[in-house]
């Protein structure tokens, strides 16, 4: 599957923007970052950032088959082969700064990765969750779909194809454009969620 | 996490403003900006007053917005009173403004960690000690800030928690209102969650004690994970605000005598505010907890009741509890034995009996004026036969014999809590706390779904409209056989009750073979009646109409095998309420019922009985006596206006009822829908019910 690739390194000053992952914010959920990419830095100025004392890019997440590998600071100016480690489920990824960041892979049905953070650090622009999607995700009410969302009473379905993406549930879906969003786009509804896709700004 | 984020399913509560049920669609969508300088982010719940956002200002400050869509005059008045207000454990409220459409909001500060629904959904055992005395004493902090500056906050539940960063807040002063210090009431609306409800609440009085009621509950959920009045109803929940005393037997002895004194019934007995809580609840944390002296006994009554301070501050007083009484107990108890039961005479007897049967009738889900009303027609019939020094002596006895058994079972509930207790205690003395081992790890339990039962019985209609065609006719079929023979063992055994054996009198014969066969033609027709009805819950009138429709042809079968049997009066028409004249053209010159007469009064009786509730394949229980009594009931009703040969319309009435209920399908109703084994049937209110798609 073609997946875009977000920028894996240091931006030079002067440079394009960083390119993040788009946001679904859910109606009574939470503000969801879809990263569909294979590689994604992690950082205070990163593909996925978070606001923290720590690194501009603290390091790099890459996606290799179904297995997620964390290198670390890998900025322009330092060693660029610094091991990979293997993400195995619930394991902390080292960040620094003291923050508390870990990979889930809530259901074995899908292999869409979700990335927590503990309090008190928090992703950037009110984001509430990272998923690294692997073609579907799901939203529903048991621990394992990959956003847990207690009042739902069915298990709802993101499904990524190309720059789309599909929400589904039973027999209803609404697809919208992904990355990039569409700016201002109207929100889709399928089931019970309500769904706007829209860049993160920060 | 982003589940922190999520709502709750409805374990039970906290519906108010957290309920989404079918409102996760807002009216304004992310990116739109219907107040100025305010970028909406996305919808984050709907509470009884309007929809709230997360938002963010042009500055990038993320802020909460309330659009006050209801009661906009009580929520912006709440809001104005504690706009100035600054407190690290209470939300800042920011501001109040209008947009361009006049439509009022409320600007706020912003949470984003979890609120203490969705912990405690997570922890459905509750939290441990740690957990339990930071959430208590920060919102103790934040709502005595609220009770200094006149003000009660009115609706404390979990999902006003939160906890922000470490730092616990109170939040949604949607409700709160000043308190005047000559009257406290005055305020007739009800407001707030009935789970965290102060018992005052209900005649409109809101002091400060409301709050520290709902702390009291909210502390017994952080310790326990459940509420201390749970029901099935708001009704039964509000009934047991009101009457129960709580359980405390599996709270902390540190919180337990803190926990009673907010849970007293008159707010006169609780702590006056939360300030005076907030610094029990901190005592109560202190590392260097004071334990139990050796003088200290405990004196089992009936409920428990912990005083786990020597200062007399949090004295268990309550009337009938047990507490730590030192050799100065103030309440002057005499010291008894856990297992010493006092002896109950026959006046204890009579008032145990007395209260067995009030909660015998509140346990029923009948109104009481119903039950009123049979017991009523029950006793005018029986009082014909029977004299009343009799009913009285029967009467005497009945209530001897279940005040006798509710003793009984008070002393064994007696016993087991005072064992539990000693074991509590013995704990509490011991030098050192006993550390359980960390249990081993064990793999998360799936959560069952609810659904309501009126959602469960939307499925299984759908379900049951596939058993139609042959298999359906065969089941009918079968029906009808049964119903046949429980007509004919339930008549010869109600003829052989009354004392007309098949060798008596020609009327016990004719009697009995001719409600035989009245009852099984009427238990036929019902039956085809709820073979047609079963996949919809259909509405009452059309349905009387065609079952007094199914009355008349019953009538006509009953006339026609009376006058075959040649059933003549013998003068069993006269009637218990003699009120009114037989209706003309009924009855002939002697006041014998004609044929009409018998078609009226089944049409008459099956238009007052809701007979197809008794073929419904998805009623509560497959026998119902309480149907069956409504059904001899009526049936003597219906003979009171029209009267025909009893006890024969009586019998036709009950045996039918009998029957059809045990020859009809029935669908157990814990019984999960095709498919999804993996649910479970509710009644709980709260749970909400899903959109049917």
């Amino acid at each position: 599957m073609d997946r875009p690739n977000c920028t894996a390194s240091t931006p030079p000053r002067g440079s394009a923007p960083i390119q993040r992952p788009p946001i679904a914010w859910i109606d009574g959920i939470g503000g969801v970052a879809i990263a569909a990419a294979d590689r994604m830095t992690i950082g205070r100025n990163a593909n996925l950032p978070i606001r923290g004392n720590l690194r501009s890019v603290a390091g790099e997440l890459i996606r290799r088959g179904e297995d997620w590998f964390w290198r670390g600071h890998v900025d322009d100016a330092t060693d660029q082969n610094a091991a990979e480690i293997l993400l195995g489920e619930g394991d902390p990824i080292p960040i620094g700064g003291g923050v508390d960041l870990t990979i889930h892979r809530p259901g074995a049905l899908t292999a869409t990765r979700r990335l927590d953070l503990r309090s008190p650090h928090r992703w950037a622009g009110g984001v509430d969750s990272v998923l690294l999607v692997a073609t579907v995700a799901t939203i529903g009410p048991t621990p394992s779909d990959s956003i847990r969302a207690c009042n739902l009473d069915q298990t709802h379905y993101l499904c990524t194809a190309g720059s789309m993406i599909t929400l589904r549930c039973d027999a209803e879906s609404a697809t919208t454009a992904f990355d990039p969003p569409a700016v201002g786009g109207d929100p889709i509804r399928a089931g019970e969620l309500t769904l706007a896709m829209r860049p993160w700004d920060v | 996490m982003i589940d922190n984020l999520a709502f709750p399913r409805a374990k039970r509560i906290d519906h108010a403003t957290n309920s989404p049920a079918g409102s996760m669609h807002f009216t304004h969508a992310p990116g739109s900006s219907p107040l100025d300088r305010y970028t909406i982010r996305r919808g984050l719940g709907v509470g009884g007053f309007g929809e709230v956002y997360f938002a963010v200002s042009e500055g990038g400050k993320e802020v909460a917005l309330k659009q006050i869509q209801r009661n906009w005059d009580v929520e912006l008045r709440g809001a104005r009173h504690c706009l100035n207000l600054k407190h690290p454990n209470l939300v800042s409220l920011h501001d109040v403004t209008r947009d361009d459409r006049d439509q009022w909001w409320i600007v706020m500060e912003y949470i984003a960690g979890p609120n203490l629904r969705d912990v405690l959904n997570r922890n459905p055992n509750g939290l441990d000690r740690p957990e339990v005395q930071r959430w208590l004493a920060g919102v103790c902090r934040g709502v005595a800030h609220l009770h200094a500056a006149g003000l009660v906050h009115r609706d404390l539940k979990p999902g006003n928690l939160f906890d922000d960063e470490g730092v616990i807040k109170v939040g949604d002063y949607g409700l709160s209102k000043f308190v005047s210090h000559t009257v406290r009431g005055g305020h007739t609306e009800s407001v707030g969650t009935f789970h965290y409800m102060a018992p005052e609440v209900g005649r409109g009085e809101y002091g400060p004690g409301v709050d520290v009621y709902a702390i009291g509950i909210i502390a017994y959920e952080l310790l326990t994970g459940e509420v201390p009045f749970d029901g099935q109803s708001q009704h039964e929940i509000i009934i047991k605000h009101l009457s129960d005393r709580p359980d405390l037997s599996r709270i902390d002895s540190r919180y337990r005598g803190i926990i009673d004194r907010c849970l007293r019934k008159d707010p006169a007995d609780r702590f006056a505010d939360a300030g005076q809580l907030a610094s029990a609840i901190e005592s109560a944390g202190q590392p260097a907890d004071r334990p139990v002296s050796p003088g200290q006994r405990l004196v089992s009554d009936n409920r428990p009741t912990f005083a786990p301070e020597a200062d007399g501050e949090f004295h268990g007083t309550g009337r009938r509890g047990n507490h730590l009484a030192g050799p100065s107990d103030r309440s002057g108890a005499t010291a008894r034995s856990p297992n010493e039961q006092p002896v109950i005479g026959i006046g204890g007897l009579l008032h145990h009996g007395m209260a067995e049967v009030t909660e015998w009738a509140r346990s029923l889900s009948r109104p009481s004026w119903i039950w009123l009303a049979v017991t009523v027609a029950a006793l005018s019939v029986a009082r014909v036969r029977v004299p009343w020094s009799l009913w009285l002596v029967v009467g005497l006895l009945g209530l001897l014999v279940a005040g006798g058994r509710r003793a009984r079972r008070n002393q064994l509930e007696s016993v087991r809590r005072g064992n539990r207790d000693r074991q509590l205690v013995s704990q509490t003395v011991a030098p050192e706390p006993v550390r359980r081992p960390e249990p081993p790890w064990q793999p998360e339990q799936p959560v069952r779904r609810q659904i309501t039962r009126s959602h469960w019985r939307s499925i299984m209609r759908q379900q049951l409209r596939s058993n139609r065609g042959l298999s359906g006719a065969a089941q009918y079929c079968g029906s009808v056989v049964v119903a046949g023979l429980v007509c004919g063992v339930a008549t010869a055994l109600a003829s052989l009750l009354s004392g007309r054996d098949v060798h008596g009198d020609s009327l016990g014969v004719t009697q009995f073979v001719a409600a035989w066969v009245v009852a099984t033609v009427a238990s036929a027709g019902l039956l085809l009646l709820g073979r047609f009805w079963q996949t919809s819950e259909g509405s009452s009138l059309p349905r009387r109409m065609v079952t007094a429709g199914l009355g008349g042809a019953t009538g006509l079968v009953a006339a026609g095998v009376m006058d075959f049997l040649m059933m003549t009066g013998d003068g069993r028409l006269i009637r218990d309420i003699d009120a009114t004249g037989l209706p003309a053209g009924l009855y002939d010159a002697a006041g014998h019922p004609s044929g009409a007469a018998v078609v009226a009064y089944f049409a008459l009786l099956f238009a007052l009985l809701r007979t197809w509730r008794v073929v419904d394949p998805l009623r509560r229980r497959r026998v119902s006596l309480w149907a069956v009594a409504v059904s001899v009931v009526a049936a003597w009703l219906v003979h009171q206006f029209v009267p025909i040969h009893q006890p024969f319309g009586m019998l036709v009435a009950g045996v039918t009822a009998i029957a059809t209920q045990i020859a009809a399908p029935w669908v157990h109703p814990q019984t999960p829908p095709p498919g999804d084994s993996d649910v479970l049937v509710t009644t709980d209110p709260m749970v909400r019910q899903p959109r049917v798609i």
